[in-house]
């Protein structure tokens, strides 16, 4: 019993998944007690039941698919976009302090402005199709983007480029054959975490101007009070954001075996 | 340790004074017990009830009202279907959906028939509705608009698949015809006179098209009738107060709604001509007086819900729609009051 | 300074003959000075060594002394602020593949195998493959790590990383090997270890190495010659030749001649004088 309270400790690994298990049932009881009771109205707190009834039938019928792939193709689109254009940014601020001096203090007070702001703007500049949605998912992340990518770089130990120096490497060298793979890992978790920022500010463009997609989806629910949809939606984003997040870090352990605390 | 419970203490505070101040804005009278609040939001005849906030009308019942305004209509429909308002401005179309879902109300009075208020805006390029096919057409999913945007293909004999609809605010609507980003939108005032400002925009359909099709409604959820009978009668006659103090006096009554709208008076006159304002007798006779055409309230209603489930908006149609009306309180009002005829909008435009 | 020839005799059996045309690196009054806010911080003050070919050179001085410092500055990751360096009668300014390195905390890297790590400097000067094979592969048997090729940095010890990154140096076949403090991570087993291999790595090429440590046992062993430098403000304090036998094994460090040399070293290195060369 002591070994639970142990700091740092491990505990066996059936308890832990039997532990993480009981919190999902517990949430689970506790939700169908209070939508079955009576206690809350259908349009408040939806049943279990008529959430999965739901998701039954949406997967079932094949009519979400069409969703989850206009969704997961316009954050997969602004997203490799921001990757693109933020990363080399990212490693010149974390190299070069003039190009620092440059880039950042920009980029940090966008970064504070709130994105869903940008909505209506977006609007007026790029319309309501694909392309709008595509630049509100590249404004959000590119922004967080460059300076945590910058960070990255300036984690690199310094004795790694001295010791580059002294085997002979100039400049360029260092940047290309030292620095970037010595970020590879770490630069990858990070495009993990923006993929989480990505579908939330997926989700307010759809909501705002769509006439597909996830987001989409909710918004007619709530149009028609639909809560079982509402939550089933949300659901499904959930599980579609947790998944790209476990591939992202899967990724980073299958491509990069050597790096430190990895397996 | 105490630094930490200061630092927590001082945030909780601010943060919840942000959440009070946040609120949307109050419109209160006189003291009296407990709050009502009213859910309006942008549209000529809901207007009305700003007379009544800046001419202190709420004041000779003593009445205690907050009139919360929803800068987006869906926003109020929300908030009102999830118990959050007493009572609510609404378009009679946009009443059958929450009834279906057992949501409880009554309509209590009709505010007008939109005759013109609403419109089907396009590019210039696009000279009738079947031009608009395969085109970008915006507007607020679900609601009124919705349904009026697929009266308006019907009168043209297309369907909602004949073109590319994409869901938007009316608000938003309004801004993206005027910036050029959609070829056409459904909107109502004040968005419409907002996109028909731009000269690369005009109107392809109107209300005053459809005369009846669109009626407004004062609702009340059956907590507040049920709790005090009073309150809904007597709100009711502040809205009639500012009708006829709007009859009395245009020129203020004009500029109070103006204010409320942030346009200019002439503005606001020509936005208020597309509202046809009811009078008692008008009320009594749409909700009470059985036809078989949209003066008839209860058809209108039935006549929307057949459309409604033929494009699968809803799933069942009332069976008794004059079951979501309570002609109690125009009964009782007219009674008691003397009538009058409402302010000649269209008319009063011209001036 | 330049051009003298010098037969150097021994006490013990060996001879060493140095091979001196040039010396090899000549330090002239080396000054090092930090300048924060109002007030100048001298780390070096002055020095003034000379380093000839083929030498073992240790410099072994109080903690902070600098001696880290003088060690960058040759080799042009640190720039002295008065004072030369001269390397093979060019002044020293940036890095360069001539001056290889082995740090104190492991730098190898960490996404390179243990043979793509020592192939690292062969590839920048773009040493033809099978040449560059023949290489790495000298010296993985020099550091006897052949099995352990194809492993990644974080599979291997201190010990083992160490190994690595001076084989990696020495592959690149610098003029010049400098070492800071490069087994001072090391447990004490481990560090023993290290230190017999290191000379005897040294002897198969007797390339000229420059060595921090604070480890006066490890300077004596490892070193032909010893320099003591002082505390801030820094200078030499003295240049003490170790005339003991060419090879060696741990067991010289109990012999009476190795502890007569560290006794002096230590006496050197606490003495409060500055005392310029003194030679033994």
């Amino acid at each position: 019993m002591r070994k639970l309270f142990r700091i740092r400790t491990k505990i066996d690994i059936k308890l832990y998944n039997a532990l993480a298990l009981g919190v999902f049932l517990l949430v689970l009881i506790l939700w169908t007690m209070l939508s079955e009771g009576g206690s809350i109205s259908q349009i408040f707190l939806p049943s279990p039941k008529s959430v999965l009834t739901y998701l039954i039938h949406v997967f079932g019928s094949g009519q979400i698919w069409p969703d989850i792939g206009i969704s997961a193709y316009r954050i997969f689109m602004g997203f490799v976009i921001a990757a693109v254009i933020g990363i080399p940014l990212g490693i010149l601020a974390g190299t070069f302090n003039f190009a620092e001096a440059l880039i950042q203090p920009l980029t940090e007070f966008i970064r504070y402005m709130p994105v869903p702001a940008f909505v209506p703007l977006i609007m007026v500049w790029f319309g309501i199709d694909e392309s709008a949605k595509i630049a509100l998912i590249f404004l959000g992340t590119l922004f967080q983007l460059i300076p945590m990518v910058a960070d990255n770089v300036r984690a690199v130990p310094e004795d790694l480029l001295s010791a580059a120096y002294t085997l002979g490497a100039k400049r360029i060298t260092v940047i290309m054959k030292v620095i970037i793979p010595a970020i590879a890992p770490r630069t990858m978790d990070t495009l993990r975490i923006m993929i989480g920022w990505a579908w939330t500010y997926l989700i307010v463009a759809e909501l705002v101007a769509a006439n597909s997609g996830l987001g989409y989806n909710i918004l007619k629910a709530q149009r028609y009070l639909k809560t079982d949809a509402i939550f089933g939606g949300i659901l499904i984003i959930g599980c579609l954001g947790l998944l790209t997040d476990r591939l992202f870090a899967l990724a980073n352990r299958k491509l990069f075996p050597w790096a430190e605390g990895g397996k | 340790m105490k630094k930490i419970i200061g630092l927590l203490l001082t945030l909780t505070l601010v943060i919840s004074l942000g959440g009070c101040g946040s609120a949307p804005p109050a419109s209160s009278s006189a003291s009296s017990s407990k709050k009502i609040t009213i859910g309006t939001s942008p549209y000529p005849a809901w207007y009305v009830w700003y007379i009544a906030k800046e001419e202190n009308l709420f004041q000779k019942y003593d009445l205690n009202v907050d009139l919360v305004y929803f800068p987006v209509y869906s926003d109020s429909l929300q908030a009102f279907n999830t118990g959050k308002l007493d009572m609510l401005n609404i378009a009679a179309c946009d009443m059958i959906a929450p009834y279906n879902q057992g949501v409880k109300f009554k309509a209590v009075m009709i505010n007008d028939n939109s005759n013109g208020a609403d419109g089907l805006v396009a590019n210039t390029k696009y000279k009738s509705i079947n031009d608009l096919k395969g085109q970008n057409v915006v507007t607020e999913y679900g609601t009124i608009e919705h349904f009026f945007l697929l009266k308006a293909l019907e009168s043209a004999g297309m369907k909602e698949t004949d073109i590319k609809y994409t869901n938007m605010t009316v608000n938003d609507s309004g801004t993206a015809m005027l910036a050029g980003k959609v070829s056409a939108a459904c909107v109502w005032e004040p968005s419409l006179s907002l996109a028909l400002g731009s000269k690369d925009n005009h109107l392809l359909y109107s209300s005053a098209n459809t005369p009846g099709l669109i009626p407004d409604l004062l609702i009340a959820s059956d907590d507040l009738i049920n709790k005090d009978r009073k309150d809904v009668t007597n709100l009711t006659n502040v809205y009639l107060d500012a009708l006829e103090f709007y009859n009395q006096n245009p020129a203020k009554a004009v500029a109070d709604m103006a204010k409320q709208a942030d346009v200019s008076v002439d503005v606001m006159k020509q936005m208020m001509a597309g509202s046809k304002l009811f009078s008692v007798k008008d009320n009594i006779s749409a909700m009470t007086e059985k036809q078989d055409s949209y003066k008839y309230l209860p058809y209108t209603l039935n006549d929307t819900a057949k459309f409604l489930q033929s494009v699968k908006m809803i799933d069942k149609i009332p069976s008794k729609p004059e079951d979501m009306l309570d002609t109690s309180f125009m009964q009782e009002i007219s009674k008691t009051r003397k009538d009058f005829t409402p302010p000649d909008t269209k008319a009063l435009a011209q001036k | 300074m330049f051009g003298r020839k010098k037969k150097v005799q021994t006490r013990s059996d060996a001879v060493i003959e140095a091979h001196v045309a040039n010396s090899k690196i000549v330090v002239s009054n080396l000054r090092k000075a930090y300048v924060t806010k109002r007030m100048e911080t001298v780390a070096i003050a002055d020095v003034s060594i000379e380093i000839l070919d083929n030498e073992f050179v240790s410099i072994v001085g109080p903690s902070g002394c600098g001696k880290s410092t003088l060690l960058r500055i040759l080799a042009g990751l640190d720039e002295a602020t008065g004072g030369t360096a001269i390397l093979d009668d060019k002044l020293i300014d940036d890095p360069g593949a001539d001056r290889g390195m082995v740090f104190q905390t492991y730098t190898l890297f960490p996404w390179l195998t243990v043979e793509e790590n020592i192939h690292f400097g062969l590839k920048i000067r773009k040493i033809p493959k099978k040449q560059a094979d023949e290489i790495v592969d000298r010296y993985l048997e020099i550091i006897k790590l052949k099995p352990f090729r194809k492993s990644y940095p974080k599979e291997l010890s201190g010990g083992m990383q160490q190994r690595v990154a001076i084989a990696r140096a020495l592959a690149n076949s610098p003029k010049v090997l400098l070492m800071d403090e490069p087994f001072g991570a090391l447990d004490s087993q481990t560090k023993s270890e290290m230190q017999l291999l290191m000379r005897q790595i040294w002897q198969v090429d007797k390339p000229t190495v420059v060595f921090i440590t604070h480890d006066i046992e490890e300077a004596v062993f490892l070193s032909t010659r010893v320099y003591v430098m002082s505390g801030q403000p820094s200078v030499i304090k003295a240049n003490i030749p170790i005339y003991l036998s060419y090879r060696r094994s741990l067991e010289l460090k109990d012999t009476t001649e190795f502890i007569e040399y560290r006794h002096k070293i230590t006496a050197l290195l606490h003495d409060k004088e500055a005392n310029a060369d003194v030679e033994s």
